[in-house]
């Protein structure tokens, strides 16, 4: 079904809150919702006079200006002699596998050899006694141990 | 010149790209810095702070997770914070609200020598931290709401609800005092 012309899909609750929250001016709400608050004002006289009330806040928000003075040269000329830190390696491929745990990269890198050498250790075989197949690897050369199998 | 392209060149040291950045941001941080902790000295002290930190870190900057504008205001904001919470007492007003403490202590007398600027810069000094990090970024620093919830670590429908309750309070500080 074809939605009305006048018809939104704000409902005059959300109007009320968008006008408490953000005030009169349009530019200042929501964009995605901007348009069908417009539209629902054209139709409400109660929230055109909620907005007039939020438009004399507004006004008075308005009086608190500031004067900012320009300082960039005197804030450029005190930058510490030391130069930007790039990235290295280990940051980089932290920033592939590790997205958002910008502190814990380089050690989690660091760490991974060794817990997986760790994992590796314990999925193995158990150690044996037994030391007789590595003596006679290591003693006879490779024809006696090629013949031998 | 876009903010990655920009920042880029920051990274390697580039100092006049990085006085592009400063001429270009640091008005709207020093008036952010400036409305959060009302004071002239310690607004500028965390701008300095905050552009020596991004001159130092440009390299962590990523375009495609947040625009500049939110970045920088994140990095000011977290400093104000700080400031805010070591000082432990609600922050000094106006020079002439300060003398009109000193002069006579009276809230009657203070009211009248106060002009409505005054009042209006009262009205929001009086709201907590977190009502007025939400008013001056949404209001003041025209960010968008969602820029605003990520600076403030909030979500949307939060933020509403400190900018409502901020709002309300304002009002409600403003008729008590005319």
């Amino acid at each position: 079904m074809k939605r009305s012309p006048i018809q939104s899909p704000l409902s005059p609750s959300r109007a009320k809150e968008i006008l408490n929250a953000y005030g009169a001016e349009p530019e200042k709400w929501p964009e995605d919702e901007r348009g069908d608050l417009l539209q629902l004002l054209a139709q409400s006289p109660e929230l055109r006079a909620l907005r007039e009330t939020a438009s004399r806040l507004d006004g008075l928000l308005d009086e608190w200006q500031l004067e900012v003075i320009s300082r960039t040269d005197i804030l450029v000329g005190s930058l510490p002699a030391q130069t930007p830190k790039k990235q290295n390696w280990t940051d980089q491929v932290a920033a592939i596998f590790l997205p958002g745990l910008l502190g814990w990269r380089q050690a989690v890198l660091a760490a991974a050899p060794l817990a997986l050498g760790f994992i590796w250790g314990l999925s193995g075989e158990p150690p044996s006694d037994d030391w007789s197949e590595a003596e006679f690897l290591i003693f006879n050369s490779p024809m006696e141990v090629l013949t031998d199998e | 010149m876009d903010d990655g392209a920009l920042m880029e060149q920051v990274s390697r040291g580039d100092r006049e790209a990085f006085a592009v950045l400063v001429e270009q941001y640091a008005p709207a941080l020093q008036a952010f810095a400036l409305r959060l902790l009302v004071q002239q000295p310690q607004a500028e002290e965390v701008v300095q702070e905050t552009l020596t930190r991004v001159w130092l870190k440009a390299g962590d900057y990523n375009a495609e997770r947040a625009r500049l504008s939110t970045w920088l205001h994140r990095i000011a904001h977290n400093l104000c914070v700080d400031r805010l919470r070591r000082q432990e007492r609600e922050v000094p007003l106006t020079p002439a609200l300060e003398s009109a403490l000193t002069a006579r202590d009276t809230a009657e007398h203070l009211i009248e020598t106060l002009d409505s600027r005054d009042r209006v810069t009262r009205a929001i000094a009086s709201l907590s931290e977190r009502h007025r990090t939400a008013l001056v970024l949404t209001y003041y620093q025209r960010l968008s709401n969602r820029e605003v919830a990520e600076i403030m670590g909030v979500s949307i429908r939060a933020l509403e609800s400190l900018l409502v309750r901020a709002r309300q309070q304002i009002k409600t500080t403003l008729e008590a005092s005319s």
